[in-house]
């Protein structure tokens, strides 16, 4: 297939989800625009070495993530990571609580960016290829850490947003 | 409340690119048009410097006849050093451009850790033979050039060589200075990372 033809492909299936990663790193809206677009320079520019081995989403975060990394290190680094819930003015929740919706799926989203603060690189990289519905194998290929540990990480990071949640309604946090 | 429920956020905020598909239509086509002038810019670039490359050690090879003996080959030495000094060159360039994005996390923060080490082994490896080369060069067309006015003579030769290793000694120095102030917060952001990865 074309070089252009699979890139558009890629870019109809994928953008909205690629988008969403870079927001899981980035506060600042500028910031993420320009991760977004250097994500898919850098898609374009890798896109010969894609031999279809692995889904074209696994190969596309592989990419996405590890930019989003360079970025962080890198002098055109601006902002620091998600320091503030600023972010959440770009996100919304599709569905929520039928009792308050607005409220409530706002006080989520809140909680959840305090809560993705709290989490090192390695975890936050996770949730991030979690949410976007990467399986345990998935995210093992494409952050490298094996397939177990993953697991686990996934496991205590359900544990400890259950238990914080918890704590939060009952008002000891 | 568990993770899975955020498995249902949306983005209100869209990607800067093609958000509606009629509208954007247009923009996705000039961002491809973009990427394929990057890709020929960066063609034309790297042919441009084989072919001024290709110049350089054309012109001074051909001066290579102007000289004879010692100095014939002091030349010689150093026309060689200059083709691996831009051969490095162009390899780095080619290198940078090179970098795998699509390698594993852990792999690739391996790789830019290396990358931006401070005269990591390959570096040694390069490095060296062409200090030597440029120097052995140099020794050859300065003892030369002195030997034929004041006679066989060693004086001269030990100054070069006294100058050679201040020259690599502060080239060491500043290096590493500049190294540290370029790169070094960033080796120690990767390292974090790297750790956080579990490495």
């Amino acid at each position: 297939m074309d070089k252009e033809k699979l890139f558009r492909e890629m870019l109809a299936e994928n953008r909205n989800r690629i988008f969403r990663i870079c927001c899981w790193y980035f506060e600042d809206a500028d910031e993420r625009n320009d991760v977004f677009q250097e994500s898919l320079i850098r898609i374009w520019e890798q896109l010969h070495s894609f031999r279809g081995q692995s889904k074209i989403s696994t190969w596309v975060f592989r990419v996405v993530v590890n930019t989003c990394l360079t970025w962080l290190r890198s002098d055109k680094r601006r902002k620091t990571i998600i320091e503030s819930g600023r972010s959440i003015e770009t996100l919304q929740m599709v569905d929520s609580s039928p009792a308050d919706p607005d409220q409530f799926a706002e006080e989520k989203l809140s909680f959840f960016h305090r809560f993705l603060e709290t989490l090192n690189l390695a975890d936050r990289t996770l949730v991030s290829l979690y949410l976007e519905e990467q399986s345990t194998k998935e995210m093992a290929e494409i952050t490298g850490l094996s397939e177990a540990n993953v697991r686990v990480k996934i496991f205590r990071i359900r544990e400890q947003i259950k238990k914080e949640w918890e704590d939060k309604q009952n008002g000891i946090r | 409340m568990e993770l899975d429920d955020f498995r249902n956020i949306n983005i209100k905020g869209t990607p800067p690119e093609f958000n509606q598909q009629e509208q954007n239509k247009n923009q996705m086509d000039t961002f491809i048009e973009e990427l394929k002038a990057a890709d020929s810019r960066e063609r034309k670039k790297i042919v441009g410097f084989i072919i001024i490359f290709g110049i350089f050690v054309a012109v001074y090879s051909s001066s290579l006849s102007i000289h004879k003996g010692t100095m014939r080959d002091g030349f010689a030495i150093l026309v060689l050093a200059f083709v691996l000094i831009l051969a490095y060159m162009l390899f780095g360039y080619l290198r940078i451009k090179r970098i795998n994005y699509t390698a594993p996390t852990i792999q690739f923060l391996g790789e830019a850790k290396k990358r931006h080490s401070f005269m990591p082994p390959r570096e040694w490896f390069f490095v060296v033979p062409l200090l030597a080369l440029l120097i052995a060069g140099g020794s050859l067309i300065v003892h030369s050039a002195f030997t034929r006015y004041f006679g066989v003579t060693y004086w001269p030769l030990t100054i070069y060589l006294l100058f050679m290793a201040c020259v690599v000694g502060v080239g060491f120095w500043a290096s590493k200075k500049h190294w540290k102030r370029e790169k070094g917060e960033m080796l120690e952001k990767i390292r974090k990372m790297q750790q956080e990865f579990g490495e």
